[in-house]
């Protein structure tokens, strides 16, 4: 199943230390939607070099609760766009409007409103990444859309992981 | 003095509601001509896709009916197979399973009260707006929501479709610990919920008096989550297997969902509904608060649905907290059971209200034919009744803008969940 790059924590007696990069996957089981789930946990499996808290995110109605205590959070969701399907879009925050269009989502809220709303309660972190994978159509297949991009989104999520070691204050 | 308008509004989207749906509203001579609630959202056919499948695997494939109350779904059908299959479920799993649906209560109302109904109360466009200046409102509603998410998961193994039910019990007993953790952030959301039913009801709510029907379940001594039997202020009071009939759903041409009506009268279900009919099983704790607050139920004001929601999440937490005091993990999480063919049906309350399910299995145990009825096609009906009432309460003199703005309102109001609703289509062939 694709949820399986959701943290699941049935015996989560162990307490975690704040995570500091968070990855979350959003989406459905349905179409092309399933993009930012199958990403996910296929990332899951080829980034080993540092912890990454991992989470599947189905409505963005929960994003401001689950970026919130982290230094940085990637978000990755499928994009509907001009350009072709497979590509990455890397669209840092804060996105400008005109790059990703309102559209029509869980309860009227878009991730954009989401992660506006986060920011509004103090809840986004600093780093915020927005990385789109393109698709074309809403009912396209997902799963060639996650092999065209993988290597891509690998090398992206990288970077932004450097990125925020590079910037890190030490621990005292 | 002025000549009545000829109004016509489409609202061709309505946002902040679960699915899609829009609305038409069409007033001639100072009286309303035709009003619609159009779900247009494509039939998702789910009774169809659950035909040949095993209880286990329906269970967790009505669970994608909806993101928002899957629990719902899931309770609803594991109780009917048990009914069917004689199964005698433990008095942990009775209890946890009733943990597991306040889950589900609580995230559903968190987000419907802050995020989707509240905005429209305090004059804001949405919940961006409205976090500007009510910021600690929000991330309480946000706080209590994870709560609900968290309670969901500690169970189903994740808060979005998840798969820890089976018949006869769960797939997993969460440890001690994990239980002690969840307990901590309980009793924290107490005072949150305490706050949160006084807040609701200083909302400036319309009061607006109607006349409706409530239907909703009833158990002999506790507030109706799981079971009970099928009552209503009407006074019908009948067992889930006599649903169909006395509630008949018939297919309108402007929706993909259908409509239900009780004896050919629209009803509502949901909150109000469940509160009008079981206020008494309410604990006095929350009586005694609802009644410091001036609100009293049952109330005819549709508005108070967001109030009997923020009671509802009080009881959830309350509920919650109750039944994992002295948890004890046990050392199975579910009975052995044996399927049989028959036929089976169930209701329980999905946050927004009464959810019915049928089933017929074969000899082999698998699903021979499904029938689902959610609260929001229940709804419908009773919506599209609702604002024609309401509007002229309103006053149908008022700007298109303000009209279209208290419909929205007027719908919000009863946390319409249409993906939920639009899982059904009539087929018509007609042959030469």
């Amino acid at each position: 199943m694709t949820e399986s790059c959701h943290t699941i924590s049935l015996d989560s007696d162990k307490q975690t230390p704040q995570p500091r990069i968070r990855v979350i996957g959003i989406g459905s089981a349905h179409g092309a939607d399933q993009v930012g789930w199958l990403a996910c946990e296929r990332l899951q499996t080829l980034i080993h070099n540092y912890p990454i808290d991992w989470q599947l995110c189905r409505t963005p109605a929960q994003l401001p609760q689950l970026v919130q205590d982290c230094e940085a959070v990637v978000i990755i969701d499928s994009l509907l766009s001009e350009y072709p399907a497979g590509h990455v879009i890397n669209l840092t925050w804060p996105v400008p409007q005109e790059r990703y269009a309102p559209g029509y989502s869980s309860h009227g809220i878009t991730v954009t409103e989401a992660l506006q709303l986060a920011a509004t309660l103090d809840q986004l972190p600093a780093q915020t990444y927005l990385l789109g994978l393109t698709i074309t159509e809403p009912e396209q297949e997902a799963m060639p859309v996650v092999d065209n991009t993988i290597n891509q989104l690998q090398h992206e999520v990288n970077c932004i992981v450097n990125q925020v070691n590079a910037t890190r204050t030490p621990d005292i | 003095m002025s000549q009545p308008r000829d109004i016509r509004i489409k609202v061709p989207v309505l946002t902040r509601v679960e699915g899609e749906g829009a609305l038409q509203l069409h007033i001639k001579n100072g009286a309303i001509e035709n009003l619609q609630l159009n779900i247009y959202e494509p039939p998702r056919l789910f009774e169809k896709m659950l035909e040949g499948r095993q209880p286990n695997e329906v269970i967790d494939i009505v669970a994608r009916i909806c993101g928002i109350c899957p629990v719902a779904y899931q309770m609803t059908a594991v109780q009917a197979f048990e009914t069917l299959c004689q199964v005698e479920v433990t008095p942990w799993v009775r209890d946890t399973r009733r943990v597991f649906y306040c889950g589900e209560w609580l995230q559903s109302h968190a987000l419907h009260i802050h995020m989707l109904a509240a905005p429209d109360f305090l004059g804001f466009n949405n919940i961006i707006e409205m976090a500007n200046t009510h910021a600690d409102i929000v991330r309480r509603g946000l706080r209590l929501q994870a709560l609900g998410n968290d309670l969901i998961e500690l169970f189903g193994a994740r808060s979005v479709h998840p798969v820890g039910v089976q018949v006869g019990g769960f797939y997993h007993a969460p440890t001690p610990t994990a239980i002690e953790q969840i307990i901590e952030r309980l009793q924290a959301a107490k005072q949150d919920t305490d706050t949160l039913v006084r807040w609701t009801a200083s909302l400036p709510l319309p009061n607006e008096q109607q006349d409706f029907v409530c239907v909703a379940l009833r158990h002999p001594t506790e507030y109706p989550m799981n079971e009970g039997r099928i009552v209503s202020t009407a006074g019908l009071d009948i067992s889930c297997e006599d649903y169909s009939q006395y509630f008949h759903e018939h297919q309108v041409p402007h929706s993909t969902a259908l409509h239900a009506l009780l004896q050919d009268q629209p009803y509502l279900v949901g909150p109000l509904a469940r509160i009008n009919l079981n206020h008494d099983h309410l604990p006095a704790e929350l009586r005694n608060l609802l009644n410091a607050c001036g609100i009293h139920f049952p109330s005819q004001n549709m508005f108070h649905s967001i109030v009997a929601r923020a009671a509802e999440c009080w009881l959830a937490v309350d509920d919650a907290l109750r039944l994992l005091q002295d948890y004890r993990q046990p050392s199975a999480a579910a009975v052995p059971w044996q399927a049989r063919a028959g036929s089976c049906m169930k209701a329980t309350e999905a946050p927004r209200g009464l959810l019915w399910h049928h089933y017929e299995l074969d000899q082999a145990g698998q699903v021979c034919s499904a029938r689902i009825v959610p609260p929001t096609s229940q709804n419908q009906a009773r919506i599209e009744e609702n604002l024609c009432l309401s509007l002229q309460y309103f006053g149908l003199e008022n700007t298109d803008e303000a009209l279209r703005q208290h419909c929205e309102t007027v719908i919000r109001n009863y946390d319409p969940c249409i993906s939920c609703a639009t899982h059904f289509l009539q087929l018509e062939v007609q042959r030469d």
